[in-house]
């Protein structure tokens, strides 16, 4: 009985020694519903071969070919093409009504034009702030529309993280991860939700209600919002730097330990298979680093592509402003030109949070992938 | 009216009224609030085809709109100030401060609605 019993064991480990060890198929289907849903939160104009690097291993491989210089810049052109337009007609709009209002100033100097001129700068003044508010709003709604994005695709991206950190075997690493990106998504909700958003939005109301004239002098409320909001958006950035640094080294020490940890145990209480599965554990350790590194190339690729439209709009509108602003100053329209430098301003900080937004996001890519599985 | 003859016009009733005016002054006065309006006349029938054209240009665009109170502002500003100007020059400063005013009123009542949709969009954005 005893013998029979140990050369059956004996051929259950000689089987086990057998059987091909493929961690990353199986890892693949388990979690194959949320990466399903991860791939339908990536944007439009991904490239179909990063979308399929999630899910097919060989794919993954040839990621390099997909993340060409040319690819990029096909999807870079595309944009521009897209929101050229639009950029073009605001300018058109905008430099037709400031030259109208331009030769009227010239001949309110020229001819001694006076009283009922002034009204009718005051109307052209609405007409321009109308002009730039409807391009400001769209761009505002697409910038907080980019911004929910990203916290969809951080909130679709986190159980993923957690689970291939969590069954690479590092549970340690898992917690202070899964710690880590929720601390930082419920951050940047309340940071952008409550705070600046609504900063930029103030900025702009005050921007638009100055241009109506009158005893108020509301544009040096306005600047004052614009440069605490940039003084705040600095100090987030570095606090933030600080906070990813400090969580990626404790995560780090805490990987090296429990793989350790994992190895002795493995080793020390499992004898004969112990030694080999310790080996497939650093093999399972490889495939689900693949993997997460994969899904880390993808969600950077994302985010790239999901910023680079609204990053060019906002360049490119800042552009048709600073035009303006120029044209304003040459033909004499001083009110107008201040309008177009207030538009220019917001439109800077807009980009600053959509940089922000996106760069603190890429670090917390950087947290999940470079945090080591059971690898250390 | 091509700008030759407006000149000539304008000239001529300058000399015409320089001429009569030591004898008959309400006839200078006369003779020129109808050359002034004659030559806004002229004024006004070139900037309407001008008008015509630019508002040509925004065709079918969603500023086409805006424009066309700009342009309707811009004619009542400069209808109100030559009124005034005329009625200042015959020495009544008093119409012609009140025309003046009720051009501006004019104005400033065609472009309340652009005010309340800048109000609106104000509040929109604060809520």
């Amino acid at each position: 009985m005893k013998w029979g019993m140990r050369i059956f064991a004996a051929a259950v480990i000689a089987v086990l020694f057998v059987m091909p060890i493929r961690a990353d198929d199986g890892i693949v289907s388990e979690f194959e519903e949320e990466i399903e849903q991860f791939r339908e939160g990536l944007p439009e104009k991904m490239p179909d071969a990063l979308r399929d690097a999630l899910s097919d291993p060989e794919a993954a491989t040839n990621l390099g070919d997909a993340l060409t210089f040319s690819a990029l810049w096909e999807v870079i052109a595309a944009s521009v093409k897209e929101l050229l337009p639009s950029s073009a007609a605001l300018m058109i709009r905008l430099m037709g009504i400031l030259l109208c209002c331009g030769l009227m100033s010239a001949g309110k100097n020229t001819l001694g034009l006076g009283g009922t001129v002034n009204a009718w700068e005051v109307c052209c003044g609405l007409c321009l702030s109308l002009g730039t508010a409807d391009s400001l709003r769209g761009i505002l709604t697409r910038c907080e529309e980019y911004i929910r994005a990203l916290t969809d695709l951080v909130s679709g991206v986190t159980p993923i993280a957690c689970a291939l950190t969590a069954a690479s075997g590092n549970l340690n690493g898992a917690a202070v991860n899964r710690a880590a990106l929720m601390l930082l998504y419920t951050l940047f909700q309340n940071l952008y939700s409550v705070l600046l958003l609504p900063a930029i939005r103030i900025s702009f109301s005050i921007a638009l209600v100055s241009t109506l004239g009158g005893v108020l002098r509301l544009d040096a409320i306005g600047r004052c919002v614009r440069r605490l909001f940039t003084w705040f958006i600095a100090l987030l950035g570095v606090i933030l730097s600080f906070v990813i640094g400090v969580q990626n080294v404790i995560a780090r020490s805490a990987d090296s330990f429990s793989m350790r940890t994992v190895k002795f145990a493995l080793g020390s209480f499992i004898p004969l298979v112990g030694g080999a599965l310790s080996d497939a554990l650093g093999t399972a350790v490889s495939s689900l680093q693949l993997i997460r590194s994969t899904c880390g190339v993808v969600c950077a690729a994302a985010v790239l592509l999901l910023a680079l439209p609204i990053i060019l709009q906002l360049i490119l509108q800042r552009a048709v402003f600073s035009l303006c602003q120029g044209a304003a100053e040459l033909t004499g329209c001083d009110r107008e030109g201040k309008l177009f430098g207030e538009m220019h301003g917001i439109l800077g900080n807009m980009l600053a949070l959509a940089a922000i937004v996106s760069l603190l996001f890429l670090f917390v890519l950087t947290l999940m992938t470079t945090l080591h599985g059971a690898g250390g | 009216m091509t700008m030759f003859s407006a000149a000539a016009m304008g000239i001529g009733a300058v000399f015409l009224m320089l001429y009569l005016k030591p004898q008959q002054k309400e006839i200078t006065v006369l003779i020129g609030v109808c050359v002034t309006g004659l030559l806004f006349s002229g004024t006004a029938q070139k900037a309407v085809s001008a008008c015509r054209q630019i508002l040509s240009y925004a065709d079918g665009s969603d500023w086409q709109d805006t424009l066309k109170i700009l342009l309707k502002a811009l004619g009542i500003a400069s209808l109100g100030q030559i009124s005034a100007d005329i009625c200042r020059e015959a020495g009544e400063n008093t119409v012609g401060t009140h025309l003046e005013q009720f051009a501006k009123a004019e104005i400033l009542l065609l472009s309340l609605p652009l005010t309340a949709e800048l109000i609106a969009l104000v509040r929109e954005m604060l809520a």
